[in-house]
């Protein structure tokens, strides 16, 4: 029964960095911007899924949540408490990892506006053609 | 423990066939609603892992804020690719 | 058109290279993660740090090391690491004045325009914001007894509050008052607030009452400095419990405002 758990974990986290490289590869090759920023959402959420997957544990008979339900009353509760929890250290960083994800995006789109409104088009390759055409010319 | 093993896994599969999806897809209304379904998916997958926090961090940011904002930016400019 | 198909031939050739040499990355990061190059996974046993975060989250028989609440992610935001919650709370304040001075053609003055969607929508959303309201406080509320806490709680009501400005109209959202610059007005008190809860045990420290630590919670090493910790019977956390709430009422009106600014742009396209 544990050999299947780690075989299905095993599958699980290279799904996540399947993931990751699929959004790696839209920034580079893609040519729209709104078309980056979606690439760049899925790379971070597949960034964060795999840092709460290593947060896990396998228990007797079922890990639980780092959450206390009833107050303590006596030092052995505590060792047992230690004994069936997960991992509380990277669900903390992952939330902290969201809200500045959240900012960043916010904050590429309302780009994204104003690169519409100054160059009529979405595409990269118009400011990269005009150089181009300069190199050839010269 | 067996039922949870399978759901992890059916959900991490269809969520790779997804992300390929909206890297093909030229018309961008469809990809917003594909990276929505992303983000259900990974909600699931959260709750199964015991970590009930990042799913109540996760939610409101993944299906609701940033498709909604997407939408918006998209009215404003174009809609298809190319 | 040669220096066109010269392009185009160009970012073929680079785009295989780029998938080839991802596709080789990959399976170098799978094959060292699933051989163990950062230990068993899953572990069967905690890892050393986390074993004394949670071992000392809620301990009545350590007072130098406990911080009183029953969740230990809460009390690792707020307490263990709070610089770090500190800096992503500025992170979030810095995007929201990115965003006002980008898009800042929004023009406040002009007549808000629109009717919202047909009413069977218009009555049920005010029943759902009403019922999500109350639930995203008592979130807030709970944030060191359950799972919750400030930044969930308050997405939640920025989430409702975008709702409700898609379907009923802008002008439902200013008859309620709810303005740009009431919205910047509230975020940059309650951000001060948050500020000086942090740095009341420094402040006391430099005008002499007693020494202390900064964004102390509890009775620390050589000093008296302490919040509260029971509230009658409940557990009450003391500096998260504070943190909690004021956190809700920022990160509510910041996250309003950047999708009031998003929404309200016009700026004519310039050819």
């Amino acid at each position: 029964m544990e050999d299947l758990v780690s075989i299905a974990f095993s599958v699980a986290i290279t799904t996540f960095v399947i993931n990751m490289i699929v959004g790696t590869y839209g920034i580079f090759v893609k040519h729209n911007v709104i078309k980056k920023i979606l690439a760049l959402i899925i790379f971070s959420d597949s960034l964060n899924m795999l840092s709460i997957a290593i947060g896990f544990r396998i228990a007797e008979k079922y890990p639980s949540p780092p959450i206390l339900t009833t107050e303590p009353r006596d030092p052995r509760d505590l060792t047992q408490f230690a004994d069936i929890s997960v991992d509380p250290l990277p669900q903390a960083l992952v939330i902290t990892a969201i809200v500045i994800g959240f900012s960043v995006f916010a904050f590429l789109l309302s780009l994204a506006v104003l690169y519409y409104k100054y160059n009529g088009t979405l595409d990269i390759r118009t400011s990269l053609e005009v150089e181009e055409n300069e190199e050839g010319f010269q | 423990m067996l039922i949870p093993i399978v759901v992890v896994l059916v959900a991490s599969t269809l969520s790779i066939i997804l992300a390929y999806l909206t890297m093909v897809e030229k018309d961008l209304l469809i990809a917003t609603i594909y990276i929505a379904f992303i983000g259900v998916l990974y909600t699931l997958i959260y709750y199964i892992l015991m970590a009930p926090d990042v799913v109540l961090a996760y939610m409101p940011v993944s299906s609701i804020l940033l498709p909604l904002m997407i939408v918006i930016v998209l009215k404003k400019t174009k809609r298809f690719e190319e | 058109m040669s220096v066109r198909n010269r392009i185009r031939m160009r970012y073929k050739k680079r785009d295989i290279v780029v998938a080839l040499s991802l596709a080789i990355s990959m399976l170098a990061l799978a094959m060292v993660l699933n051989m163990g190059g950062l230990g068993i996974l899953p572990p069967r046993t905690l890892r050393s740090l986390a074993r004394s975060i949670v071992i000392n989250t809620y301990n009545p028989w350590n007072t130098t090391l406990t911080s009183y609440s029953l969740n230990a992610v809460s009390a690792i935001i707020w307490d263990y690491r709070g610089i770090d919650t500190i800096f992503e709370t500025s992170v979030l304040m810095a995007a929201v004045t990115g965003v006002a001075i980008v898009l800042r053609e929004s023009h406040k003055g002009r007549k808000p325009g629109g009717q919202g969607m047909s009413i069977i929508v218009k009555s049920s959303t005010k029943i759902v914001m009403l019922l999500t309201i109350i639930g995203s406080l008592a979130l807030a509320v709970h944030g060191h007894l359950t799972p919750g806490g400030g930044f969930q709680a308050g997405s939640a009501i920025g989430a409702t509050l975008s709702l409700v400005l898609v379907a009923l109209s802008l002008q439902f959202i200013h008859r309620i008052g709810i303005d740009k610059d009431t919205l910047l007005k509230i975020r940059y008190t309650v951000l001060a607030m948050i500020l000086a809860v942090a740095l009341v045990p420094l402040i006391s420290l430099v005008l002499g009452y007693s020494y202390a630590y900064i964004l102390q919670n509890q009775v620390r090493e050589g000093s008296y400095f302490s919040m509260p910790s029971k509230f009658f019977t409940t557990p009450l956390a003391g500096t998260v419990f504070v943190f909690n709430i004021l956190e809700t009422i920022t990160v509510a009106s910041a996250i309003t405002y950047i999708v009031l600014t998003v929404a309200t742009y016009e700026g004519k396209t310039e050819e």
